[in-house]
């Protein structure tokens, strides 16, 4: 056991320390070489990320305006064609981008002045839309050639810029299925005179010739016509407006209770419909309705030659084969309306427009507002029987 | 007897220096982690804003609330259908956007003025969808603290205000990082004005609105 070691193990141990030491001060060099590149490349990702989060505040300022053009067009959808009002809702949609990005350049730099938004000048900004799935919008927002957000970081050392020349953006309000819908109910506009026309009809044979005396009622028809209008929206737009109707029905203007007799003028209750629209009769398409029609008079004019005689009685028809007499009897009847008729309808499954109201912002569906030019609706009625017969207005 | 007491002294000293390259080297390992953690955390923040940009209510189950009747419980199915609002469609910052639109409150001298809030179910609604989505993007990792900031009109005595805070924090921990984006408040300073009407706290000349909405994430270990 006399043997000895290499080297102490002392002089092994300072061997070690003095190893250690040096690997501690060449990875605290590396570390830190390696923390300025970290920071570098964090300073990097954090201005690709403002860049990013800018980038998306400026397609959802876009969107805004989209919502506000909608807006603002729907309401006034019966001054266009389809062409121009197209055309009103990208103008309308540009213009208030293009306010709204001048005001956001300088917004933007007040928080942070590592950014500049950079908006060339050189033409204002065009907004395309387009039909997307089941109605809904697709804006394409254009801007200028060279339009770019730039960031530089703090030590400047890093610049960044990202253009910002299109824009793509989805926009959750179903305008090109409320177009369309209005569309088909102003083009079926004729089948509100059949189904008044059928439902006269039916009155008369039910009332009138079982007991030989058929009575032209003015409120009757105005019911009727009342009725035919609901039953056009219904089968257009899945929904009537149906809270006016049973007003209507229960006949709360003719009580003569005054404080419920116009419990909602037509103004403030379609205020009230924007902002709690009507649940939709049938789910689908999911659209509220609402209309005004105010009847001024409701007129019969008879076309039979008894009649044209000013007689009460039908108009005897000889059938000279069979020896016997068919009494005929035919009158027109017109409604006439105080003001030009308002249709109006809503997206009901989307109340996403973050309008401003009264004093306060409130999620409102978008609203197709249109007024037709018919102010006079008229339908014509003819009865036949074997049995004579009398009308007469009451 | 002389020669064994030296050895173990060599020994000793051997076993002390080892310690002290020990400790020497693992400080520096120690160090690493950590930066190594914040950076990460870091960078899962930015990841975290930048995804409220782009991901929709409808990618995390769905958004809608109840819109007050003005003071009025609407209780009745019919009408419990039409204060519905369902914002499925909307990324994660345009709620933020609209939550703090809808429920801007006015304060005079620090006091806030009660109100009327049709859209307090927003505010209550998007804090619930806010938590479920930090829970489980961030949640598993960190802890965390979403503030929502936006102060668009400061007269001084009035002010225009909303704060939202969402926190997942227990007991003291460190701060690995916070990162921040800017949204824009959709208003104009004709609508703002507006608002501040019924308070009679209108300015005499224009003012110049700061439609800024200051979104913070800190994550926490």
């Amino acid at each position: 056991m006399n043997e000895h070691g290499f080297v102490p193990f002392s002089a092994a141990g300072a061997l070690i320390v003095i190893l250690a030491l040096v690997l501690v001060a060449q990875a605290s060099l590396s570390g830190h070489q390696r923390s300025l590149w970290d920071i570098d490349d964090a300073s990097s990702s954090s201005l690709l990320t403002k860049a990013r989060t800018i980038h998306a505040d400026l397609q959802s300022t876009a969107r805004q305006s989209v919502y506000l053009a909608l807006s603002e067009v729907g309401k006034r959808a019966s001054e266009y064609t389809n062409t121009t009002r197209k055309a009103a809702i990208e103008s309308l949609a540009a213009d208030h981008f293009a306010e709204r990005v001048t005001e956001l350049a300088s917004e933007y730099v007040e928080h942070d002045a590592r950014i500049d938004l950079d908006i060339a000048e050189t033409s204002p900004p065009f907004f395309e839309v387009s039909e997307s799935e089941f109605g809904y919008v697709s804006t394409l927002a254009s801007l200028p050639a060279g339009s770019r957000i730039r960031l530089t970081s703090w030590d400047e050392k890093t610049e960044l810029a990202i253009t910002f020349e299109k824009v793509y953006v989805f926009v959750d309000s179903r305008y090109f299925l409320l177009e369309r819908s209005m569309d088909n109910f102003l083009r079926d506009l004729g089948n509100i005179n059949s189904l008044w026309q059928t439902m006269e009809y039916t009155q008369t044979i039910a009332a009138g010739l079982l007991t030989g005396k058929v009575e032209l009622n003015a409120s009757r028809s105005k019911a009727l016509f009342e009725s035919a209008w609901a039953l056009h929206e219904l089968k257009t737009f899945g929904s009537s407006d149906y809270w006016r109707q049973a007003q209507r029905l229960l006949c709360i203007e003719s009580a003569g209770a005054g404080f419920l007799a116009d419990p909602m003028q037509s103004t403030s209750r379609e205020k009230i419909y924007e902002i709690f629209p009507p649940v939709p009769i049938k789910s689908h398409p999911g659209l509220s309705v609402y209309h005004e029609i105010r009847i001024k008079s409701v007129s019969y004019k008879r076309q039979d030659l008894a009649g044209m005689l000013g007689l009460q009685t039908a108009t005897p028809i000889p059938v000279v084969k069979t020896g016997t007499i068919i009494w005929w009897a035919q009158w027109e009847i017109t409604v006439e309306l105080c003001d030009n008729p308002v249709e109006e309808i809503f997206d009901f499954e989307n109340p996403t427009l973050p309008i401003f109201f009264a004093t306060s912002y409130v999620h409102k569906p978008l609203a197709y507002r249109w007024e037709l030019s018919e102010k006079k609706f008229k339908t014509v009625v003819t009865a036949f029987n074997i049995k004579p017969f009398s009308v007469f207005v009451r | 007897m002389d020669k064994g007491i030296g050895q173990v002294a060599d020994i000793l000293v051997f076993a002390l220096l080892i310690s002290i390259a020990i400790t020497a080297l693992s400080a520096v390992v120690l160090v690493d982690l950590r930066v190594e953690v914040s950076l990460y955390a870091s960078n899962l923040a930015q990841s975290t804003l930048l995804s409220f940009q782009y991901s929709t209510a409808e990618q995390f189950g769905g958004f809608e609330y109840q819109l007050g009747a003005f003071g009025f419980e609407a209780n009745f199915p019919l009408a419990m259908e039409s204060t519905r609002r369902d914002l499925r469609y909307k990324t994660l910052c345009q709620l933020i956007e609209e939550t703090a639109l809808l429920n801007l409150r006015v304060e005079v001298a620090g006091v806030a003025v009660p109100l009327l809030r049709p859209n307090m179910a927003m505010e209550g609604c998007l804090e619930v969808l806010l938590k479920r989505v930090l829970d489980l993007t961030v949640g598993g990792k960190f802890e965390y603290r979403l503030l929502v900031r936006t102060v668009p009109v400061d007269l001084g005595f009035v002010q225009l205000i909303f704060e939202m805070e969402i926190s997942k924090l227990s007991g003291t921990k460190d701060q690995m990082c916070s990162e921040t984006m800017a949204l824009s408040l959709p208003t104009t300073e004709e609508e703002l004005m507006e608002i501040l009407r019924p308070f009679k706290s209108v300015p005499s000349v224009a003012f110049d609105p700061d439609p800024i909405i200051e979104v913070g994430l800190e994550l926490w270990s």
